[in-house]
């Protein structure tokens, strides 16, 4: 099944074959015999009496392994149809439950020449019944062509259709529906059933025969109108998967889109990052290459300072150093007899004392005065000697 | 092309979308990393730049006092014996020098350099003033090393051993 799905379906009931728009439930007549103009794509729909079904559970979720399994079943009920015109039978997924799939079998036991006729606008047949809505879990009773036609719901789905001969009584047939019904239950097909539904004028004989054969309640109720395709429950697995695989290729293409969109408003803000962050360091490197001849001005004027600095501060004459060593002298007791300056940088003393407290009392002067605050000193422990004690200091500028 | 076939196409051009994204990610983070040091590089030397310009003025005033003040190189000769006469102390009565000797003249980027070595004696206070009145600022003269010790000769005097120098303009 390839491109669009079918938008028609030519049905029949009581009043003749005639065309029905899938989507909107608009008739158009059929002329039986006449050459026919298809309105486009449409199904082939067979009545529920000619149908036979066969619901099964199935060990795959791969079409291929169901399609053949459904073959294998349907020719195991005496229906060989190796050869002939169009297709004649066709299944459909209800549900799936890990990797089994519950699946709605049906076959046409005779050779569609409608298919054959008009290849390429029947695309496939459907069941009658699964145009109109089921009821719940219910066994459903209906009409057709003087036969009594029996459906059977999971949940709100068609699973299986039988057809009853009326030519036998009513009881026996009713029993043969009630027996189908518990077989279902028992290979859990469908759940037990909460009512059956008839759908014809209410008769006494069938009603007694339901009330006595499956002891829940009995409905009869009106025909219901066909639904539209929202709601089509048989749909051909062929139809379905081409649908799947369409809206698969929408999703696809819809995601691809979105993933492709993404990441190009990603690139772009990506690009954009970039953009501002190398106009940022374009600005910064434009003031800076503006400012930075008067920038290597200034700083060869520090350099310059700082290289003449020992002439020019006289903080860091040996003179002034002179001095400030000089006032922290005791007036007593510590003789200095060694003031060295070297290289503008280090400061070298020597003293004698005549005390090692006039000694400590010197060092701890030396390490706090604030004019030698540019100088870490570094002052080993005095030495006493036969009646003084030696001290030595080294200082050295600490920038 | 069948099921696996499609299948796998597709897993191929996830997995090469996947990883072409991964690659333009890495290439834009690296080159994102990038400009950030860049710009943290850019940004502190311009810091730099700037807490040079605050203090514009006042290094524009001491480069204009510099080159006013510092004493311009004339020649090797002419500073050499300068600086000579300096360290020879005729003009003065209390503080004596002996040992003088010159020191290789050197120049640099800013300024070219004279020396002499020399030895003075006298009284602390003496010899001090001496030396303080050769190095104010305006003179340029620098003492480089000095070494200051007592008199064995004579107790109330002390030695002073010293490089005297003075910075001259740079040498063309």
């Amino acid at each position: 099944m390839k491109g669009s799905p079918p938008e028609w379906a030519l049905l029949i009931d009581e009043s003749g074959r005639y065309w029905q728009h899938l989507a909107s439930a608009e008739r158009q007549p059929y002329v039986a015999g006449a050459p026919q103009r298809f309105p486009g794509k449409a199904i082939f729909g067979i009545a529920s009496h000619d149908l036979i079904s066969c619901p099964q559970w199935v060990n795959s979720k791969d079409p291929e392994i169901i399609s053949q399994l459904v073959s294998v079943e349907i020719e195991s009920l005496g229906l060989h149809r190796n050869a002939g015109p169009g297709c004649t039978k066709d299944w459909t997924s209800l549900k799936s439950n890990g990797t089994r799939s519950l699946i709605q079998a049906v076959a046409v036991p005779w050779t569609l020449s409608e298919l054959d006729q008009h290849t390429g606008d029947f695309v496939s047949f459907c069941p009658q019944y699964s145009l109109f809505p089921p009821p719940p879990d219910s066994v459903v009773f209906w009409k057709e062509d003087r036969k009594l036609v029996v459906g059977y719901t999971h949940d709100n789905r068609w699973i299986h259709v039988q057809t009853l001969d009326l030519r036998e009584q009513v009881s026996h047939a009713v029993r043969e529906a009630n027996r189908t019904m518990l077989e279902l239950s028992a290979r859990n097909i469908m759940a037990p059933a909460s009512q059956v539904v008839v759908w014809t004028p209410s008769e006494g004989r069938l009603q007694q025969a339901l009330e006595t054969e499956f002891e829940i309640p009995v409905y009869f109720t009106s025909f219901p109108s066909r639904v539209q395709a929202t709601s089509w429950k048989f749909e051909p697995h062929q139809i379905s998967l081409s649908r799947k695989a369409r809206q698969n290729r929408r999703r696809l293409f819809w995601l691809t889109l979105t993933g492709v969109f993404l990441l190009m408003v990603l690139l772009a803000a990506a690009a954009f990052d970039l953009h501002v962050l190398k106009r940022v360091n374009r600005e910064l490197e434009s003031r800076i290459a503006e400012s930075r001849d008067e920038a290597t001005q200034i700083e060869t004027s520090i350099d310059r300072w700082v290289a003449l600095e020992p002439a020019l501060d006289q903080s860091r004459s040996p003179l002034e150093l002179l001095h400030h060593v000089t006032q922290l002298l005791p007036e007593k007791s510590f003789r200095l007899t060694l003031f060295e300056v070297q290289d503008f940088r280090t400061i070298l003393l020597r003293g004698e004392a005549s005390s090692m407290a006039s000694a400590l009392q010197f060092k701890g002067a030396l390490e706090r005065a604030p004019g030698l605050q540019d100088y870490v000193w570094e002052i080993p422990p005095p030495r006493s000697t036969e009646d003084l004690t030696e001290f030595f200091a080294t200082g050295t500028y600490r920038y | 092309m069948n099921t696996k076939e499609k299948r796998l196409s597709a897993t191929f051009v996830v997995l090469l979308f996947l990883g072409a994204t991964v690659i333009l990610f890495n290439t834009y983070w690296d080159r994102r990393k990038e400009l950030f040091a860049a710009r943290e590089i850019l940004e502190n030397e311009w810091v730099a730049i700037e807490t040079l310009l605050e203090e514009r003025e006042k290094w524009e005033v001491r480069r204009l006092w510099l080159d006013l003040n510092q004493p311009k190189f004339t020649s090797d000769e002419e500073i050499s014996q300068e600086i000579f006469r300096i360290a020879l102390a005729e003009q003065q009565i209390s503080v004596r020098t002996s040992n003088q000797s010159l020191l290789p003249t050197r120049t640099t980027p800013h300024f070219t350099e004279v020396g002499v070595s020399l030895v003075a004696s006298g009284s602390l206070p003496e010899v001090s003033k001496w030396i303080f009145g050769l190095t104010g600022t305006e003179s340029f003269y620098a003492i480089r090393n000095l070494k200051i010790m007592p008199d064995k000769e004579n107790q109330k005097n002390i030695l002073s051993q010293m490089e005297l120098l003075r910075w001259y303009t740079p040498s063309p």
